[in-house]
């Protein structure tokens, strides 16, 4: 396709915008990979650290050879998994109906739900509830207290909302009920919405540990986040604790809270890349426009 | 495209043939007529009523001093005491308020459509490989918590050691103390709020630019309409829904200034124009067993924040647009 | 029409829905951890529930645990809480009718009070202590013999005191000992006048010698440390702007309204002027205080104490492998030329018993001698603190040596060294099992030295109810005049004696009062 010399000239601006943005942002990345990897004097070098200039692996080791970090590894995959799927197809649940402008007393349960956004009951409450529900010790009480975000629901549902009327018509003249038409029409056209849904939902699941603490006792069902904090801790409490300790972590605190950051954030920047073929527009559209 | 629902009141159409059926004779009607979408619909409603509604009782806190052993139920109700405290004791309380609600005004007002404006570039990259790369780039800001960037901002921001400063004063311009100076600390706050979030924003923008349909372009291209054009009366308005749907949502943030974001940036040199709700209340709470103190604050931005997010949604509706309900 | 009835159903169904999720589920009842009230608990163990927010044990039942268990004839029920979080996890277990026997958690004395109140803990009697516990409490009264003021409440004794000795030390300012010598000092500075003198030629004489004017003398914590900034400097003039102290004419003040503060502002500003002092301590915290010494920007630490200068404390690590050579220097004399020290003092909120061991005898003096064992006898300190000796630690001499399998590795949580005893690294007769010969005699040659004198605060780990009130509102009204008086946005003169009238007008007279008022009766 020919472009106008306009337009190659702005593509070139924008390029070059691009690649001063990336690495305006890539810059924090850089950094933090550098200092994991350094001794303790060079982790708190002033300046910019874009690699260390004098390298140990002393963070990587006391990391990555923590046993407990692998079982909360597992469970926190466990729970991104699961959990985002669950989210996902409860939230598709609510989120297609409240599209249908048809459904009787619509505005009241939105209202129902919008309100739950903005007000709540807090930790103690919550922590009752979880109790009586017999969620407490439980690899459960990752996935069903958290399983519906409103925020993403809605998003969802407006989504649904702006599928064109036509095709549901034209699907239920051919006989599809409600539920066919989710799963085989709207669903498959949402896949880029899904996909940033399912991207927030799992970061948030990778990302949480807070509410593993206070309802998990069982260390076998803790998360990852939760070792990871104690790690950093565990160097920081090292002082006060004994003195003479051979093979000291102390001093290597700024390259232990590094290299833990690199470790959580790794998995979901290597995973992102393959959510990106999610972000094209759904194809079942031609095939109903007959 | 509405179904409309027929009731014979309202049409006016009746006859000796149908007698006025009950009010909840009609309500089951149309139930059962949509009764695959009330399956679906159930679990999540009990989801709520269960998990959001279940504990809400708690919210009495704010207006109770809390006792544990006796409990939420238990702890002796004491009004408005908290709120008391915070607005008529606290002899700062109007220079907090004011400061949570001109940072946050800011961060909306240049935070907001920074991620839709980046977006749309994103999505003028001809390469379909470096528009990958571009967005898998972008957000990586995303992932590191305030500790951390506040920790390469002070470095990088330094009057007299920072990069910033050193490109400053390439150009001819006086260094600037970015993190000290209270002028410029609502805008360092801005900015580099726009460079954690500015890329992980994007992300639900791409999405919906997914769903403009190429066919769209094609025409107009036909018609002769500049890329600008383009833009303007094809991209935009497709996307609108979405934006104007995250913007009532953003609404309902508007009194969380970015407390992580100040506590990890602040001094008590820029006190004065950064400190927060938030921030207060968590140097009080240091001292004290402010658990209602907190619910009682908590309560105060979301009653707030409910009445914008509506005040919003009706102003949206009344241009068109499908706002939250 | 058919909306709002509609609307009330839901409504109502709803709040039905949450009475019925909160009637079913935990209210106040307190759960007694055990019902046992035995007679001298011969024949069943004792169940004793232990809450600590540090050295979390691996698993239960590990080494130490059993072996205290076997000693005492007692059964634990062991209660962690993360570090970060403890105070969310503890409120919500309180308010499950729950209370832990022990409580070890970073409370502060407001906590102590606010606890108190609301009937979690149980008062324990001073006499009780000293008779179940009488070499411990004798070694707490032997490092402060105030160590009972943070558990007295309302006239009564909560919980068993600990203090920590290294809180009675002083600040101690350090230098880059390369940077001293290439001034022309083979001493550190001993006064205001030579301090003055090696802050303008650490700036002006380029002591690290790669011939740019990038160094300084000295920076602060102006962030997130206001009661540590400059305060060497303060102190010359003898006082601390954060603590409460006496007057001339006896009576309660506060510092930061002295005219010692006036006169110490006024010095600090003239520096600032002259450029010798960072003008970036506004935003400098503590990272920022490591990263500048070790990237040989400035050229004085003065946020450390003792251990903190030695081979393994931070800033002798870090300075160590950056192969900079830390000079401790003293306290410097002010004009009237004595010398002083900022300290943050010994006292600590003390360990907390749950309400119900106060009717629970059999249960509170079993704690109790498991206590005194754990704290005043060799093998029950080094086996709760240290873990298993040939395998998690050895003996050399006195000290105690973390061994090559346990440094590094979860060995000590696996054993469950540390959770069991609150007291590890608090009692000062047992230090010399943490610190080397080498060590102790660092530290006698740091904090001994003649003629100093130690500013602690007069009501250091007190409660005052006036405090917990207006403390965080006066604290940021200093913060924000301090920092001006130094860079000089505010003057020493006119706005000094604003900020002294408004500090006394928004609660600072009632603080004072106050603490006239239990300065008095304590004096009694």
């Amino acid at each position: 396709m020919k472009h106008s010399r306009g337009s190659n000239l702005f593509q070139a601006c924008l390029i070059t915008f691009m690649i001063i943005l990336c690495i305006v942002m890539l810059y924090p990345f850089v950094h933090m990979l550098s200092i994991s990897f350094s001794t303790p004097a060079e982790a708190l070098r002033l300046g910019i650290h874009l690699y260390p200039q004098q390298v140990s692996f002393f963070a990587w080791e006391k990391v990555l050879g923590n046993q407990d970090i692998w079982m909360g590894f597992g469970n926190t995959v466990f729970r991104t998994v699961v959990g985002t799927v669950c989210s996902i197809l409860f939230m598709s649940f609510g989120a297609y109906p409240l599209s249908r402008k048809y459904l009787p007393h619509r505005n009241v349960y939105t209202m129902l739900i919008v309100f739950t956004m903005f007000f709540s009951g807090g930790m103690i409450p919550s922590y009752f509830l979880i109790k009586s529900l017999g969620l407490l010790d439980s690899r459960l009480v990752y996935i069903i207290p958290g399983l519906i975000s409103t925020f993403s629901m809605l998003i969802l549902r407006n989504f649904f909302q702006n599928i064109p009327d036509e095709l549901e018509d034209s699907a239920k003249i051919d006989g599809a009920n409600d539920l066919r038409i989710l799963f085989q029409l709207v669903l498959p056209l949402s896949m880029p919405v899904i996909a940033t849904l399912s991207l927030w939902s799992a970061v948030g699941h990778w990302n949480a540990w807070f509410d593993a603490v206070l309802y998990i006792q069982d260390p076998s069902k803790q998360v990852l986040q939760t070792f990871l904090r104690r790690v950093v801790i565990t160097g920081e409490n090292l002082s006060m604790f004994a003195a003479d300790v051979k093979g000291s972590e102390l001093g290597y605190q700024e390259p232990i809270k590094a290299a833990t950051l690199m470790f959580t954030a790794l998995p979901i920047i290597i995973v992102y890349p393959f959510l990106q073929k999610y972000f094209v527009k759904g194809t079942m559209v031609g095939s109903l426009k007959g | 495209m509405m179904n409309p629902v027929h009731n014979p009141e309202v049409d006016g159409k009746k006859n000796i043939f149908n007698e006025q059926p009950s009010k909840w004779a009609t309500t089951w009607r149309e139930y059962k007529k949509c009764r695959y979408l009330f399956l679906l619909l159930a679990p999540v409603m009990i989801w709520y009523a269960v998990f959001a509604y279940g504990p809400m009782y708690g919210i009495q806190l704010a207006f109770k001093d809390f006792r544990i052993m006796d409990g939420i139920w238990g702890s002796p109700w004491v009004g408005f005491k908290h709120f008391e405290f915070l607005f008529f004791q606290s002899p700062d309380f109007l220079m907090i308020l004011k400061n949570t609600i001109i940072i946050s005004f800011l961060h909306i007002l240049f935070g907001f459509p920074a991620p839709i404006i980046l977006a749309l570039l994103i999505n003028e990259i001809r390469s379909g490989a470096f528009k990958r790369v571009a967005q898998s780039l972008t957000y990586l800001p995303h992932f590191f918590s305030w500790v951390i960037l506040s920790g390469i901002l002070i470095t990088l921001l330094s009057p007299s050691s920072g990069v910033v400063n050193y490109l400053l004063q390439l150009v001819g311009l006086e260094s600037v103390y970015f993190l000290g100076d209270p002028n410029h600390f609502r805008s360092t706050l801005v900015i580099s709020a726009i460079w954690k979030e500015v890329g992980w924003g994007t992300i639900i923008y791409l999405a919906a630019l997914a769903g403009v349909q190429p066919e769209m372009y094609e025409a107009a291209v036909m018609d002769g309409a500049s890329r600008w054009r383009q833009t303007l009366s094809i991209t935009l308005p497709t996307i609108m829904p979405v934006i104007v749907l995250m913007f009532i949502l953003r609404i309902g943030n508007v009194l969380d200034a970015g407390f992580d974001q100040i506590l990890n940036l602040y001094s008590p040199a820029t006190y004065s124009v950064a400190d927060i709700l938030d921030t207060y209340v968590y140097r009080v709470g240091l001292q004290n067993f402010q658990f209602s103190l907190t619910t009682a604050v908590g309560l105060f931005k979301n009653v707030i924040a409910f009445a914008l997010v509506l005040a919003t949604n009706y102003m949206a509706k009344r241009f068109g647009q499908q706002g939250l309900f | 029409m058919r909306q709002k009835k509609f609307i009330t159903g839901m409504l109502g169904l709803v709040v039905s829905a949450s009475l019925l999720v909160s009637g079913c589920s935990g209210g106040a009842t307190t759960d007694n951890s055990t019902g046992e009230n035995s007679d001298g608990g011969n024949e069943k163990p004792i169940e004793i529930s232990i809450a600590n927010n540090w050295n979390i044990p691996k698993a239960d039942n590990n080494y130490v645990q059993k072996f205290l268990e076997e000693k005492f004839n007692v059964k634990f029920k062991n209660i962690s809480f993360e570090t970060a979080t403890w105070k969310e996890q503890f409120n919500v277990m309180l308010a499950s009718g729950q209370i832990p026997d022990i409580i070890s958690v970073d409370g502060t004395v407001g906590d102590v009070v606010q606890w108190a109140d609301q009937g979690i803990l149980a008062s324990v009697s001073q006499e009780e202590i000293k008779q179940y516990m009488p070499k411990y409490t004798a070694d707490v009264e032997s490092v402060d013999p105030n160590a009972w003021d943070p558990g007295t409440y309302n006239g009564k004794n909560w919980g068993v005191p600990k203090v920590w000795g290294e809180g009675a030390t002083g600040f101690i300012p350090a230098y880059n000992g390369q940077w001293l010598k290439a001034i022309g000092y083979n001493e550190p500075p001993k006064d205001l006048a030579e301090l003055e003198d090696v802050l303008t030629k650490f700036m002006n004489n380029d002591p690290d010698g790669n011939g740019k004017k990038d160094t300084y003398g000295l920076t602060g914590r102006g962030k997130d440390a206001q009661a540590q900034l400059f305060n060497t400097v303060f102190a010359a003039y003898g006082v601390a702007p954060y603590q409460f102290k006496l007057d001339a004419n006896g009576k309660v003040t506060y510092g930061a309204i002295t005219e010692e503060a006036r006169n110490a502002l006024k010095l600090l500003n003239e520096w600032y002027k002259a450029g010798i002092i960072d003008p970036e301590f506004i935003t400098d915290g503590n990272s920022e205080i490591q990263t500048k010494f070790v990237s040989l920007r400035t050229g004085i630490i003065e946020t450390g104490m003792w251990h903190h200068l030695y081979d393994d404390g931070y800033f002798g690590l870090i300075s160590k492998d950056k192969g900079i050579e830390l000079v401790p220097g003293v306290p410097f004399s002010g004009p009237d030329g004595k010398k002083y020290a900022m300290a943050n003092g010994a006292l600590q909120p003390p360990l907390l018993f749950g309400a119900q061991l106060e009717k629970d005898d059999a249960k509170r003096i079993k704690i109790l001698q498991i206590l005194e064992y754990v704290t005043t006898d060799t093998e029950g300190y080094l086996t709760t603190v240290f873990g298993e000796k040939g395998n998690s630690y050895n003996l050399e001499g006195e000290l105690a040596v973390v061994t090559e399998a346990a440094a590094g590795t979860e060995l000590m949580s696996e054993l469950g060294a540390g959770f069991y005893n609150p007291f590890g690294a608090k009692v000062s007769s047992m230090m010399k099992h943490h610190y080397s010969p080498e060590k102790l005699a660092f530290k006698e040659k740091l904090t001994n030295v003649e003629g100093v004198t130690v500013l602690s605060d007069l009501m250091q780990s007190t409660v005052m109810k006036t405090k917990a009130q207006y403390e965080a509102i006066l604290n940021t009204l200093q913060a924000q005049y301090y920092i001006k008086a130094i860079s000089g946005e505010a003057n020493t003169d006119k706005d000094f004696d604003d900020f002294r009238s408004q500090w006394l007008n928004s609660g600072g007279q009632s603080e004072l009062d106050e603490a006239q008022q239990i300065y008095e009766e304590r004096s009694k």
